[in-house]
């Protein structure tokens, strides 16, 4: 299963193979050179015991000296090269995905929660960073400093290297498990934060409501609680990680005991060098230095690895929508027809029951029902989202289900109640990133009777909005998906009424909007305004699922069926 | 820095304590490499007793500086976090005190980051920064004077190369921390255009607009990889040149070193002691960076808190059990001072009244609202308690005598029971079951699994809106208190749930004199009025009963008819 996951991201690691090589070859020349400076240092101190010459240390300084430069150089190089490489492979890996979700079929949107989509994008590809630098690089680099360290100690003095690394081990397995257990109280340290901050969110967005229902004490108490749980599991975690690091000290003051002893008896009698005792002094400051990180560098790996398998089980369960590219890709004039069509999110609880609609290229035509009738299935069905269980969509007697996805969309127009605004100008919000001349632009928002209202903006067209348009106001976005959809010029219009209470004279210029995006362009509304639906050609009336009357305003009111009853419900 | 003086004369004995084991424990280290330095003697002439006994002072030496570390590690830890304790709820009682005023001033995110990430700083730097100051004088100067007691001149060489672990320390420390608050940016930006891939993707979909949205995308991660690029000099880089410092110390240390043996100057257990020096002195050159950095940062957020904490609480006024009659008179309101909201309205609310306040968008309906209640406030001589202008009277007291059903409908995680009872924790289950059904919610209630025990998610997201709405009504009605408001509160229930409460309201609560005012657009909710002000652009235009402004044939009239044929399509 992981190795599977891996597997999938390895061609975005090879990608950059040649830089993946020089850290490679930047990792072990500085690891080298790093375990070989004791030793050279070794040379000179037993040379100048013995010799009390300068000039034969001259040799051993200048190879010291140029190990201690490599040693810099390549270390920087196997940084920076290995934190770039790094950085491009995450990029690359953000950018397919981002665009394979884009790809999505929209039923993975209903199915999976945002929350978890952005976290995939985002975090999980952050935390396959921390992989390949934090983890296999520099543990990697860790590891291969270590056994170097450790075969120069055992080939300068096997007995005394071996006997001053007896504490390592302990101090490897103290470190690793007091380690884990620092992250496992660590977990509820973010956890009591997390209560805390969402319990601060919920107070400061409804506090009228604390104060007026004098709630104040209580949810201080509440707070209290979460900042004690916070305060004593910050100690404990801390007071753990205070014996991991004096457990890695006294482990190395221990290892120094062996060598000053062991080691001056060898060197009295013969058998050891004081150099080698100098030596191993900094090798061992070397071995016990990384300890105290250890674990956190291994929950990182295992971190990275976990977030590695999400994103690919996630990819797994999702899939594509299908001929977006390839198929039926045809000439669309704006003749729209559903033919007993049959739809169901969910097995055996239709949303469509056979429901018949037939467009001609020009006419427009709304659907009224109540919530839940499956106005808005209708909408998907046309765009191609969703293919009906039984019956056929067909845009001028063309199939959907084998049509190209991308060509025909680009037909079509959409405006929802939900308007749409992303962080971006209100140029881009309108043109989408397509390229129209400027004059097109602002003869749409003239038609629309919004260009003055542009114009007094900080900076006209090209004035920033922020996510979900919160800088502006509710009808002046709904004005602004009309110009998206107008300047888009599509064949066939699909628009969902807004329900919301706005001011009148937006109200005036939504209304006007609606007639002017409809003329001359087939339209299926659904609809929720009275002038709206005055002048439409066909009125289809939804319910549960089926058609259940068709016509024009007055016909259908004069039928006193379903529609007359809406009319009716009104008067008291 | 107040609160900071505070705790420390708290404080003091134990840091007393910390204080002097810390002292304690730089002096044993500094011993260390001494021991080192005269066991090297020893073996050098041979003499294995003087071994031995340098040898066993290295043992008891470290045994002594890792347990007493241990003690003052903790004992520091132990106190400061007891302070950030006590700080982190101190800005959270001042947050539940606010005044609208006061809060308006500042973003709900920002506030919440006062009580972790200001904490935070102020927290490090009372560990890491103070440990560090302390370490700096007594294991530094220490060093320092040991070492030149060895060799002055040796001392001064090997010191060059590591001097410069100051302004690469300072200079880290001040920029890293807004590195990282600048990276945190950038990628919430991009969880930001991940959010709008999922909230726009019929839009994005149906325009074929996934490439374009991809190259969006791409922008944010180009700034993104730039500045962790930076970062990765700031980061990457810091651990790699410290130790090429003291490479290049230790490559001093043999050469001139080397010389001055050579010369019979120095020993070679000395400079066998020089290496562990510099080892020892790499921290306190680099903590007088960092502690400078974290010092900044620290008072920074410290003044981040006392801007908070300062805030006085208000309590003082008149307070009144009851009130018969509330009047505004001539009332101006602007919030920034250039642009009237309302002006000069006049009304009068006596008690037992059923008010509709209704009119466009913007007109100022809540401003009022807010102004009655206290949660903004009123010009002098404007707004009267039974002849008590409003600003005299205690907020406390005119708390009491509301209870407020905003337009939101905002519910606790917590159950439905328990929501309700916010109104009165001492109601019985019989008494909350009761307004239940007065606000025509009892049997939507009953028909949930968990019944009065279900949870409600974050602001009660998995309820419906009108659900929501009526919940909040009945947690109104189980206070009892004189005055009930409805701020738009039945905008998101249907036509015949609306008649159902309306009724309800009327046969159990207007005969026990419940003044009630309510706001609404929606006209025909305000049928119950006994009197309806209609508030158009500041200014009250019609008022009169329901049927006096409808035979009037003005706003109130024509809004009415147009309503009655949009709604329910």
């Amino acid at each position: 299963m992981r190795r599977e996951s891996i597997k999938r991201f390895i061609p975005y690691f090879l990608k950059y193979k040649l830089l993946l090589l020089v850290t490679l070859i930047g990792m072990i020349i500085a690891s080298l050179t790093s375990a070989l400076i004791p030793y050279l240092i070794k040379n000179v101190i037993d040379t100048l015991i013995a010799t009390k010459n300068f000039a034969n240390i001259k040799n051993f300084l200048i190879l010291v000296a140029i190990a201690v430069l490599l040693n810099i150089v390549f270390k920087l190089i196997q940084i920076y090269v290995g934190n770039y490489a790094g950085q491009r492979i995450m990029q690359d890996i953000r950018l397919d995905l981002f665009y394979t979700v884009s790809r999505f079929k929209i039923e993975s949107f209903s199915k999976e929660p945002s929350g978890k989509i952005i976290t995939r994008i985002t975090n999980d590809v952050e935390n396959m960073n921390d992989l390949l630098n934090a983890g296999l690089v520099s543990l990697f680099a860790d590891l291969f400093f270590i056994l170097l360290a450790i075969g120069f100690l055992i080939y300068i003095n096997p007995k005394l290297g071996l006997i001053v690394l007896l504490p390592l081990p302990i101090a490897v397995i103290f470190s690793l498990y007091l380690g884990n257990r620092v992250e496992k109280i660590y977990e509820k340290v973010r956890d009591a934060l997390t209560k805390m901050n969402i319990h601060m969110q919920e107070v400061l967005t409804g506090i009228h409501v604390v104060q007026i229902f004098d709630m104040e004490k209580i949810v201080i108490d509440k707070f209290k609680k979460f900042s004690r749980d916070f305060r004593d599991n910050f100690y404990k975690s801390q007071v753990t990680n205070v014996v991991l690091r004096q457990t890695v000290n006294i482990s190395s003051y221990i290892s120094i005991f062996l060598l000053v002893l062991v080691g001056g008896i060898l060197t009295i009698k013969g058998m050891g060098t004081i150099g080698t005792i100098i030596s191993f002094s900094s090798y061992l400051s070397y071995l016990y230095g990384p300890l105290g990180d250890l674990s956190d560098k291994f929950s990182i790996l295992q971190n990275a690895v976990s977030s590695m398998v999400k994103i690919d089980e996630f990819l797994k369960s999702n899939s594509l929508e299908e001929n977006y590219e390839d198929g039926n890709k045809f000439e669309v004039q704006g003749n729209l027809a559903l033919k007993d069509v049959y739809f169901a999110y969910e097995e055996n609880s239709d949303v469509l029951k056979g429901v018949n609609i037939d467009v001609k290229k020009g006419e427009s035509i709304a659907i009224v029902g109540f919530t839940g009738a499956g106005k808005t299935t209708i909408a998907n069905l046309i765009f191609g989202f969703y293919e009906p269980t039984k019956g056929d969509v067909l845009i001028d007697g063309f199939d959907l289900r084998i049509a190209c996805k991308s060509h025909f969309r680009k037909y079509l127009g959409m405006v929802l109640q939900n308007v749409f605004i992303f962080k971006g100008t209100v140029l881009d919000n309108i043109t989408l990133g397509d390229e129209f001349p400027l004059e097109d632009v602002e003869n749409v928002c003239k038609t629309l009777g919004i260009y003055d209202y542009i114009e007094r903006l900080p900076n006209g067209l090209n004035t920033e909005l922020s996510t979900e348009g919160k800088n502006i106001s509710l009808g002046e976005r709904q004005l602004i998906s009309f110009a998206r959809a107008l300047i888009h010029n599509p064949r066939i219009l699909i628009l969902d009424e807004a329900t919301s209470s706005i001011d009148s004279h937006t109200e005036e210029l939504i209304e006007k909007g609606t007639r002017i995006l409809m003329e001359g362009r087939t339209s299926i509304i659904i609809a929720h305004r009275l002038s709206t639906i005055k002048h439409v050609n066909r009125i289809y009336v939804l319910n549960k699922g089926r058609i259940v009357e068709e016509g024009t305003h007055e016909e259908l009111l004069q039928r006193k069926g379903l529609y007359y009853e809406f009319y009716k419900s009104q008067y008291k | 820095m107040k609160t900071l003086k505070e705790y420390f004369k708290r404080e003091f004995l134990r840091y007393i304590a910390v204080v002097s084991l810390l002292v304690t424990v730089d002096i044993a280290q500094v011993y260390l490499p001494q021991f080192t330095r005269f066991a090297i003697d020893s073996i050098s002439k041979r003499n294995i007793n003087g071994l031995i006994k340098y040898a066993i002072y290295i043992v008891i030496f470290s045994i002594g500086i890792v347990v007493l570390r241990f003690l003052y590690q903790s004992l520091l830890r132990a106190a400061v976090l007891r302070f950030d304790y006590e700080l982190k709820n101190r800005i959270f009682e001042s947050f539940v005190f606010f005044k609208r005023k006061t809060l308006e001033k500042f973003e709900i995110g920002d506030l919440m980051s006062r009580v972790t990430n200001d904490t935070q700083a102020v927290r490090m730097f009372l560990i890491m920064g103070f440990l560090a100051i302390i370490d700096i004088f007594v294991l530094g100067l220490t060093t320092f004077v040991f070492m030149v007691k060895m060799n002055l001149k040796l001392t001064l060489a090997v010191s060059v190369p590591l001097l410069f672990l100051f302004p690469l320390a300072l200079n880290f420390g001040t920029k890293i921390h807004k590195l990282y608050r600048r990276i945190n940016m950038l990628f919430a930006d991009m969880s930001v255009r991940v959010r709008e891939l999922v909230q726009g993707i019929r839009v994005i979909k149906a325009f074929v607009k996934e490439r374009y949205f991809t190259q969006l995308f791409r922008g944010v991660n180009e700034e993104y990889l730039k500045e962790n690029l930076k970062l990765v000099k700031l980061d990457g880089f810091f651990d790699p040149i410290v130790n090429f410092l003291i490479n290049l110390a230790n490559f001093v240390l043999i050469f001139y070193g080397g010389l001055l043996y050579i010369k019979g100057v120095v020993g070679m257990g000395s400079i066998a002691a020089f290496f562990q020096y510099i080892e020892t002195l790499t921290w306190p050159m680099m903590a007088v960076g960092f502690s400078i950095a974290l010092y900044q940062r620290a008072t920074a957020s410290l003044s981040r808190i006392e801007e908070i904490i300062s805030i006085p609480k208000e309590t003082q006024g008149i307070v009144l059990d009851t009130v018969d009659r509330i009047e505004v008179k001539n009332l101006r309101f602007s919030y920034d001072g250039n642009i009237d909201i309302l002006k000069g309205i006049n009304l009068t609310i006596n008690k037992g009244d059923v008010i509709g306040l209704t009119g466009n968008p913007g007109s100022g309906k809540t401003t009022l609202i807010n102004l009655l209640l206290k949660i903004i406030d009123a010009p002098k001589g404007s707004v009267f308690f039974d002849s008590n202008d409003i600003n005299d009277i205690a907020f406390e007291s005119i708390k009491n005598l509301f209870a407020f059903v905003p337009q939101e409908g905002f519910l606790f995680s917590d159950t439905i029971l328990n929501n309700i009872k916010v109104g009165n924790p001492n109601a019985t289950r019989e008494e909350v079951e009761y307004v239940a059904k007065v606000a025509c919610v009892y049997d939507d209630i009953m028909s949930f699994k968990d019944k009065f025990e279900t949870v409600v998610g974050e602001q009660g997201i998995t309820l419906s809106g009108g659900e929501r709405q009526r919940i909040a009504i009945a947690r109104a009605l189980l206070a009892r208190r004189p005055f009930l408001v409805l701020d738009d509160a039945l905008a998101s229930v249907d036509f015949k749930t609306e008649s159902c409460i309306i009724k309800s309201l009327e046969e159990h609560f207007l005969k026990s004199g419940l003044t009630v005012i309510m706001i609404s657009e929606r006209l025909s909710s305000l049928s119950i009025a006994n009197k309806i002000y209609v508030l158009v652009d500041g200014t009250i235009i019609e008022e009169g009963t329901f049927n006096d402004l409808v035979a009037k044939e003005g706003y109130f009239y024509h809004l009415y008819r147009k309503q009655l044929l949009e709604e329910n399509l």
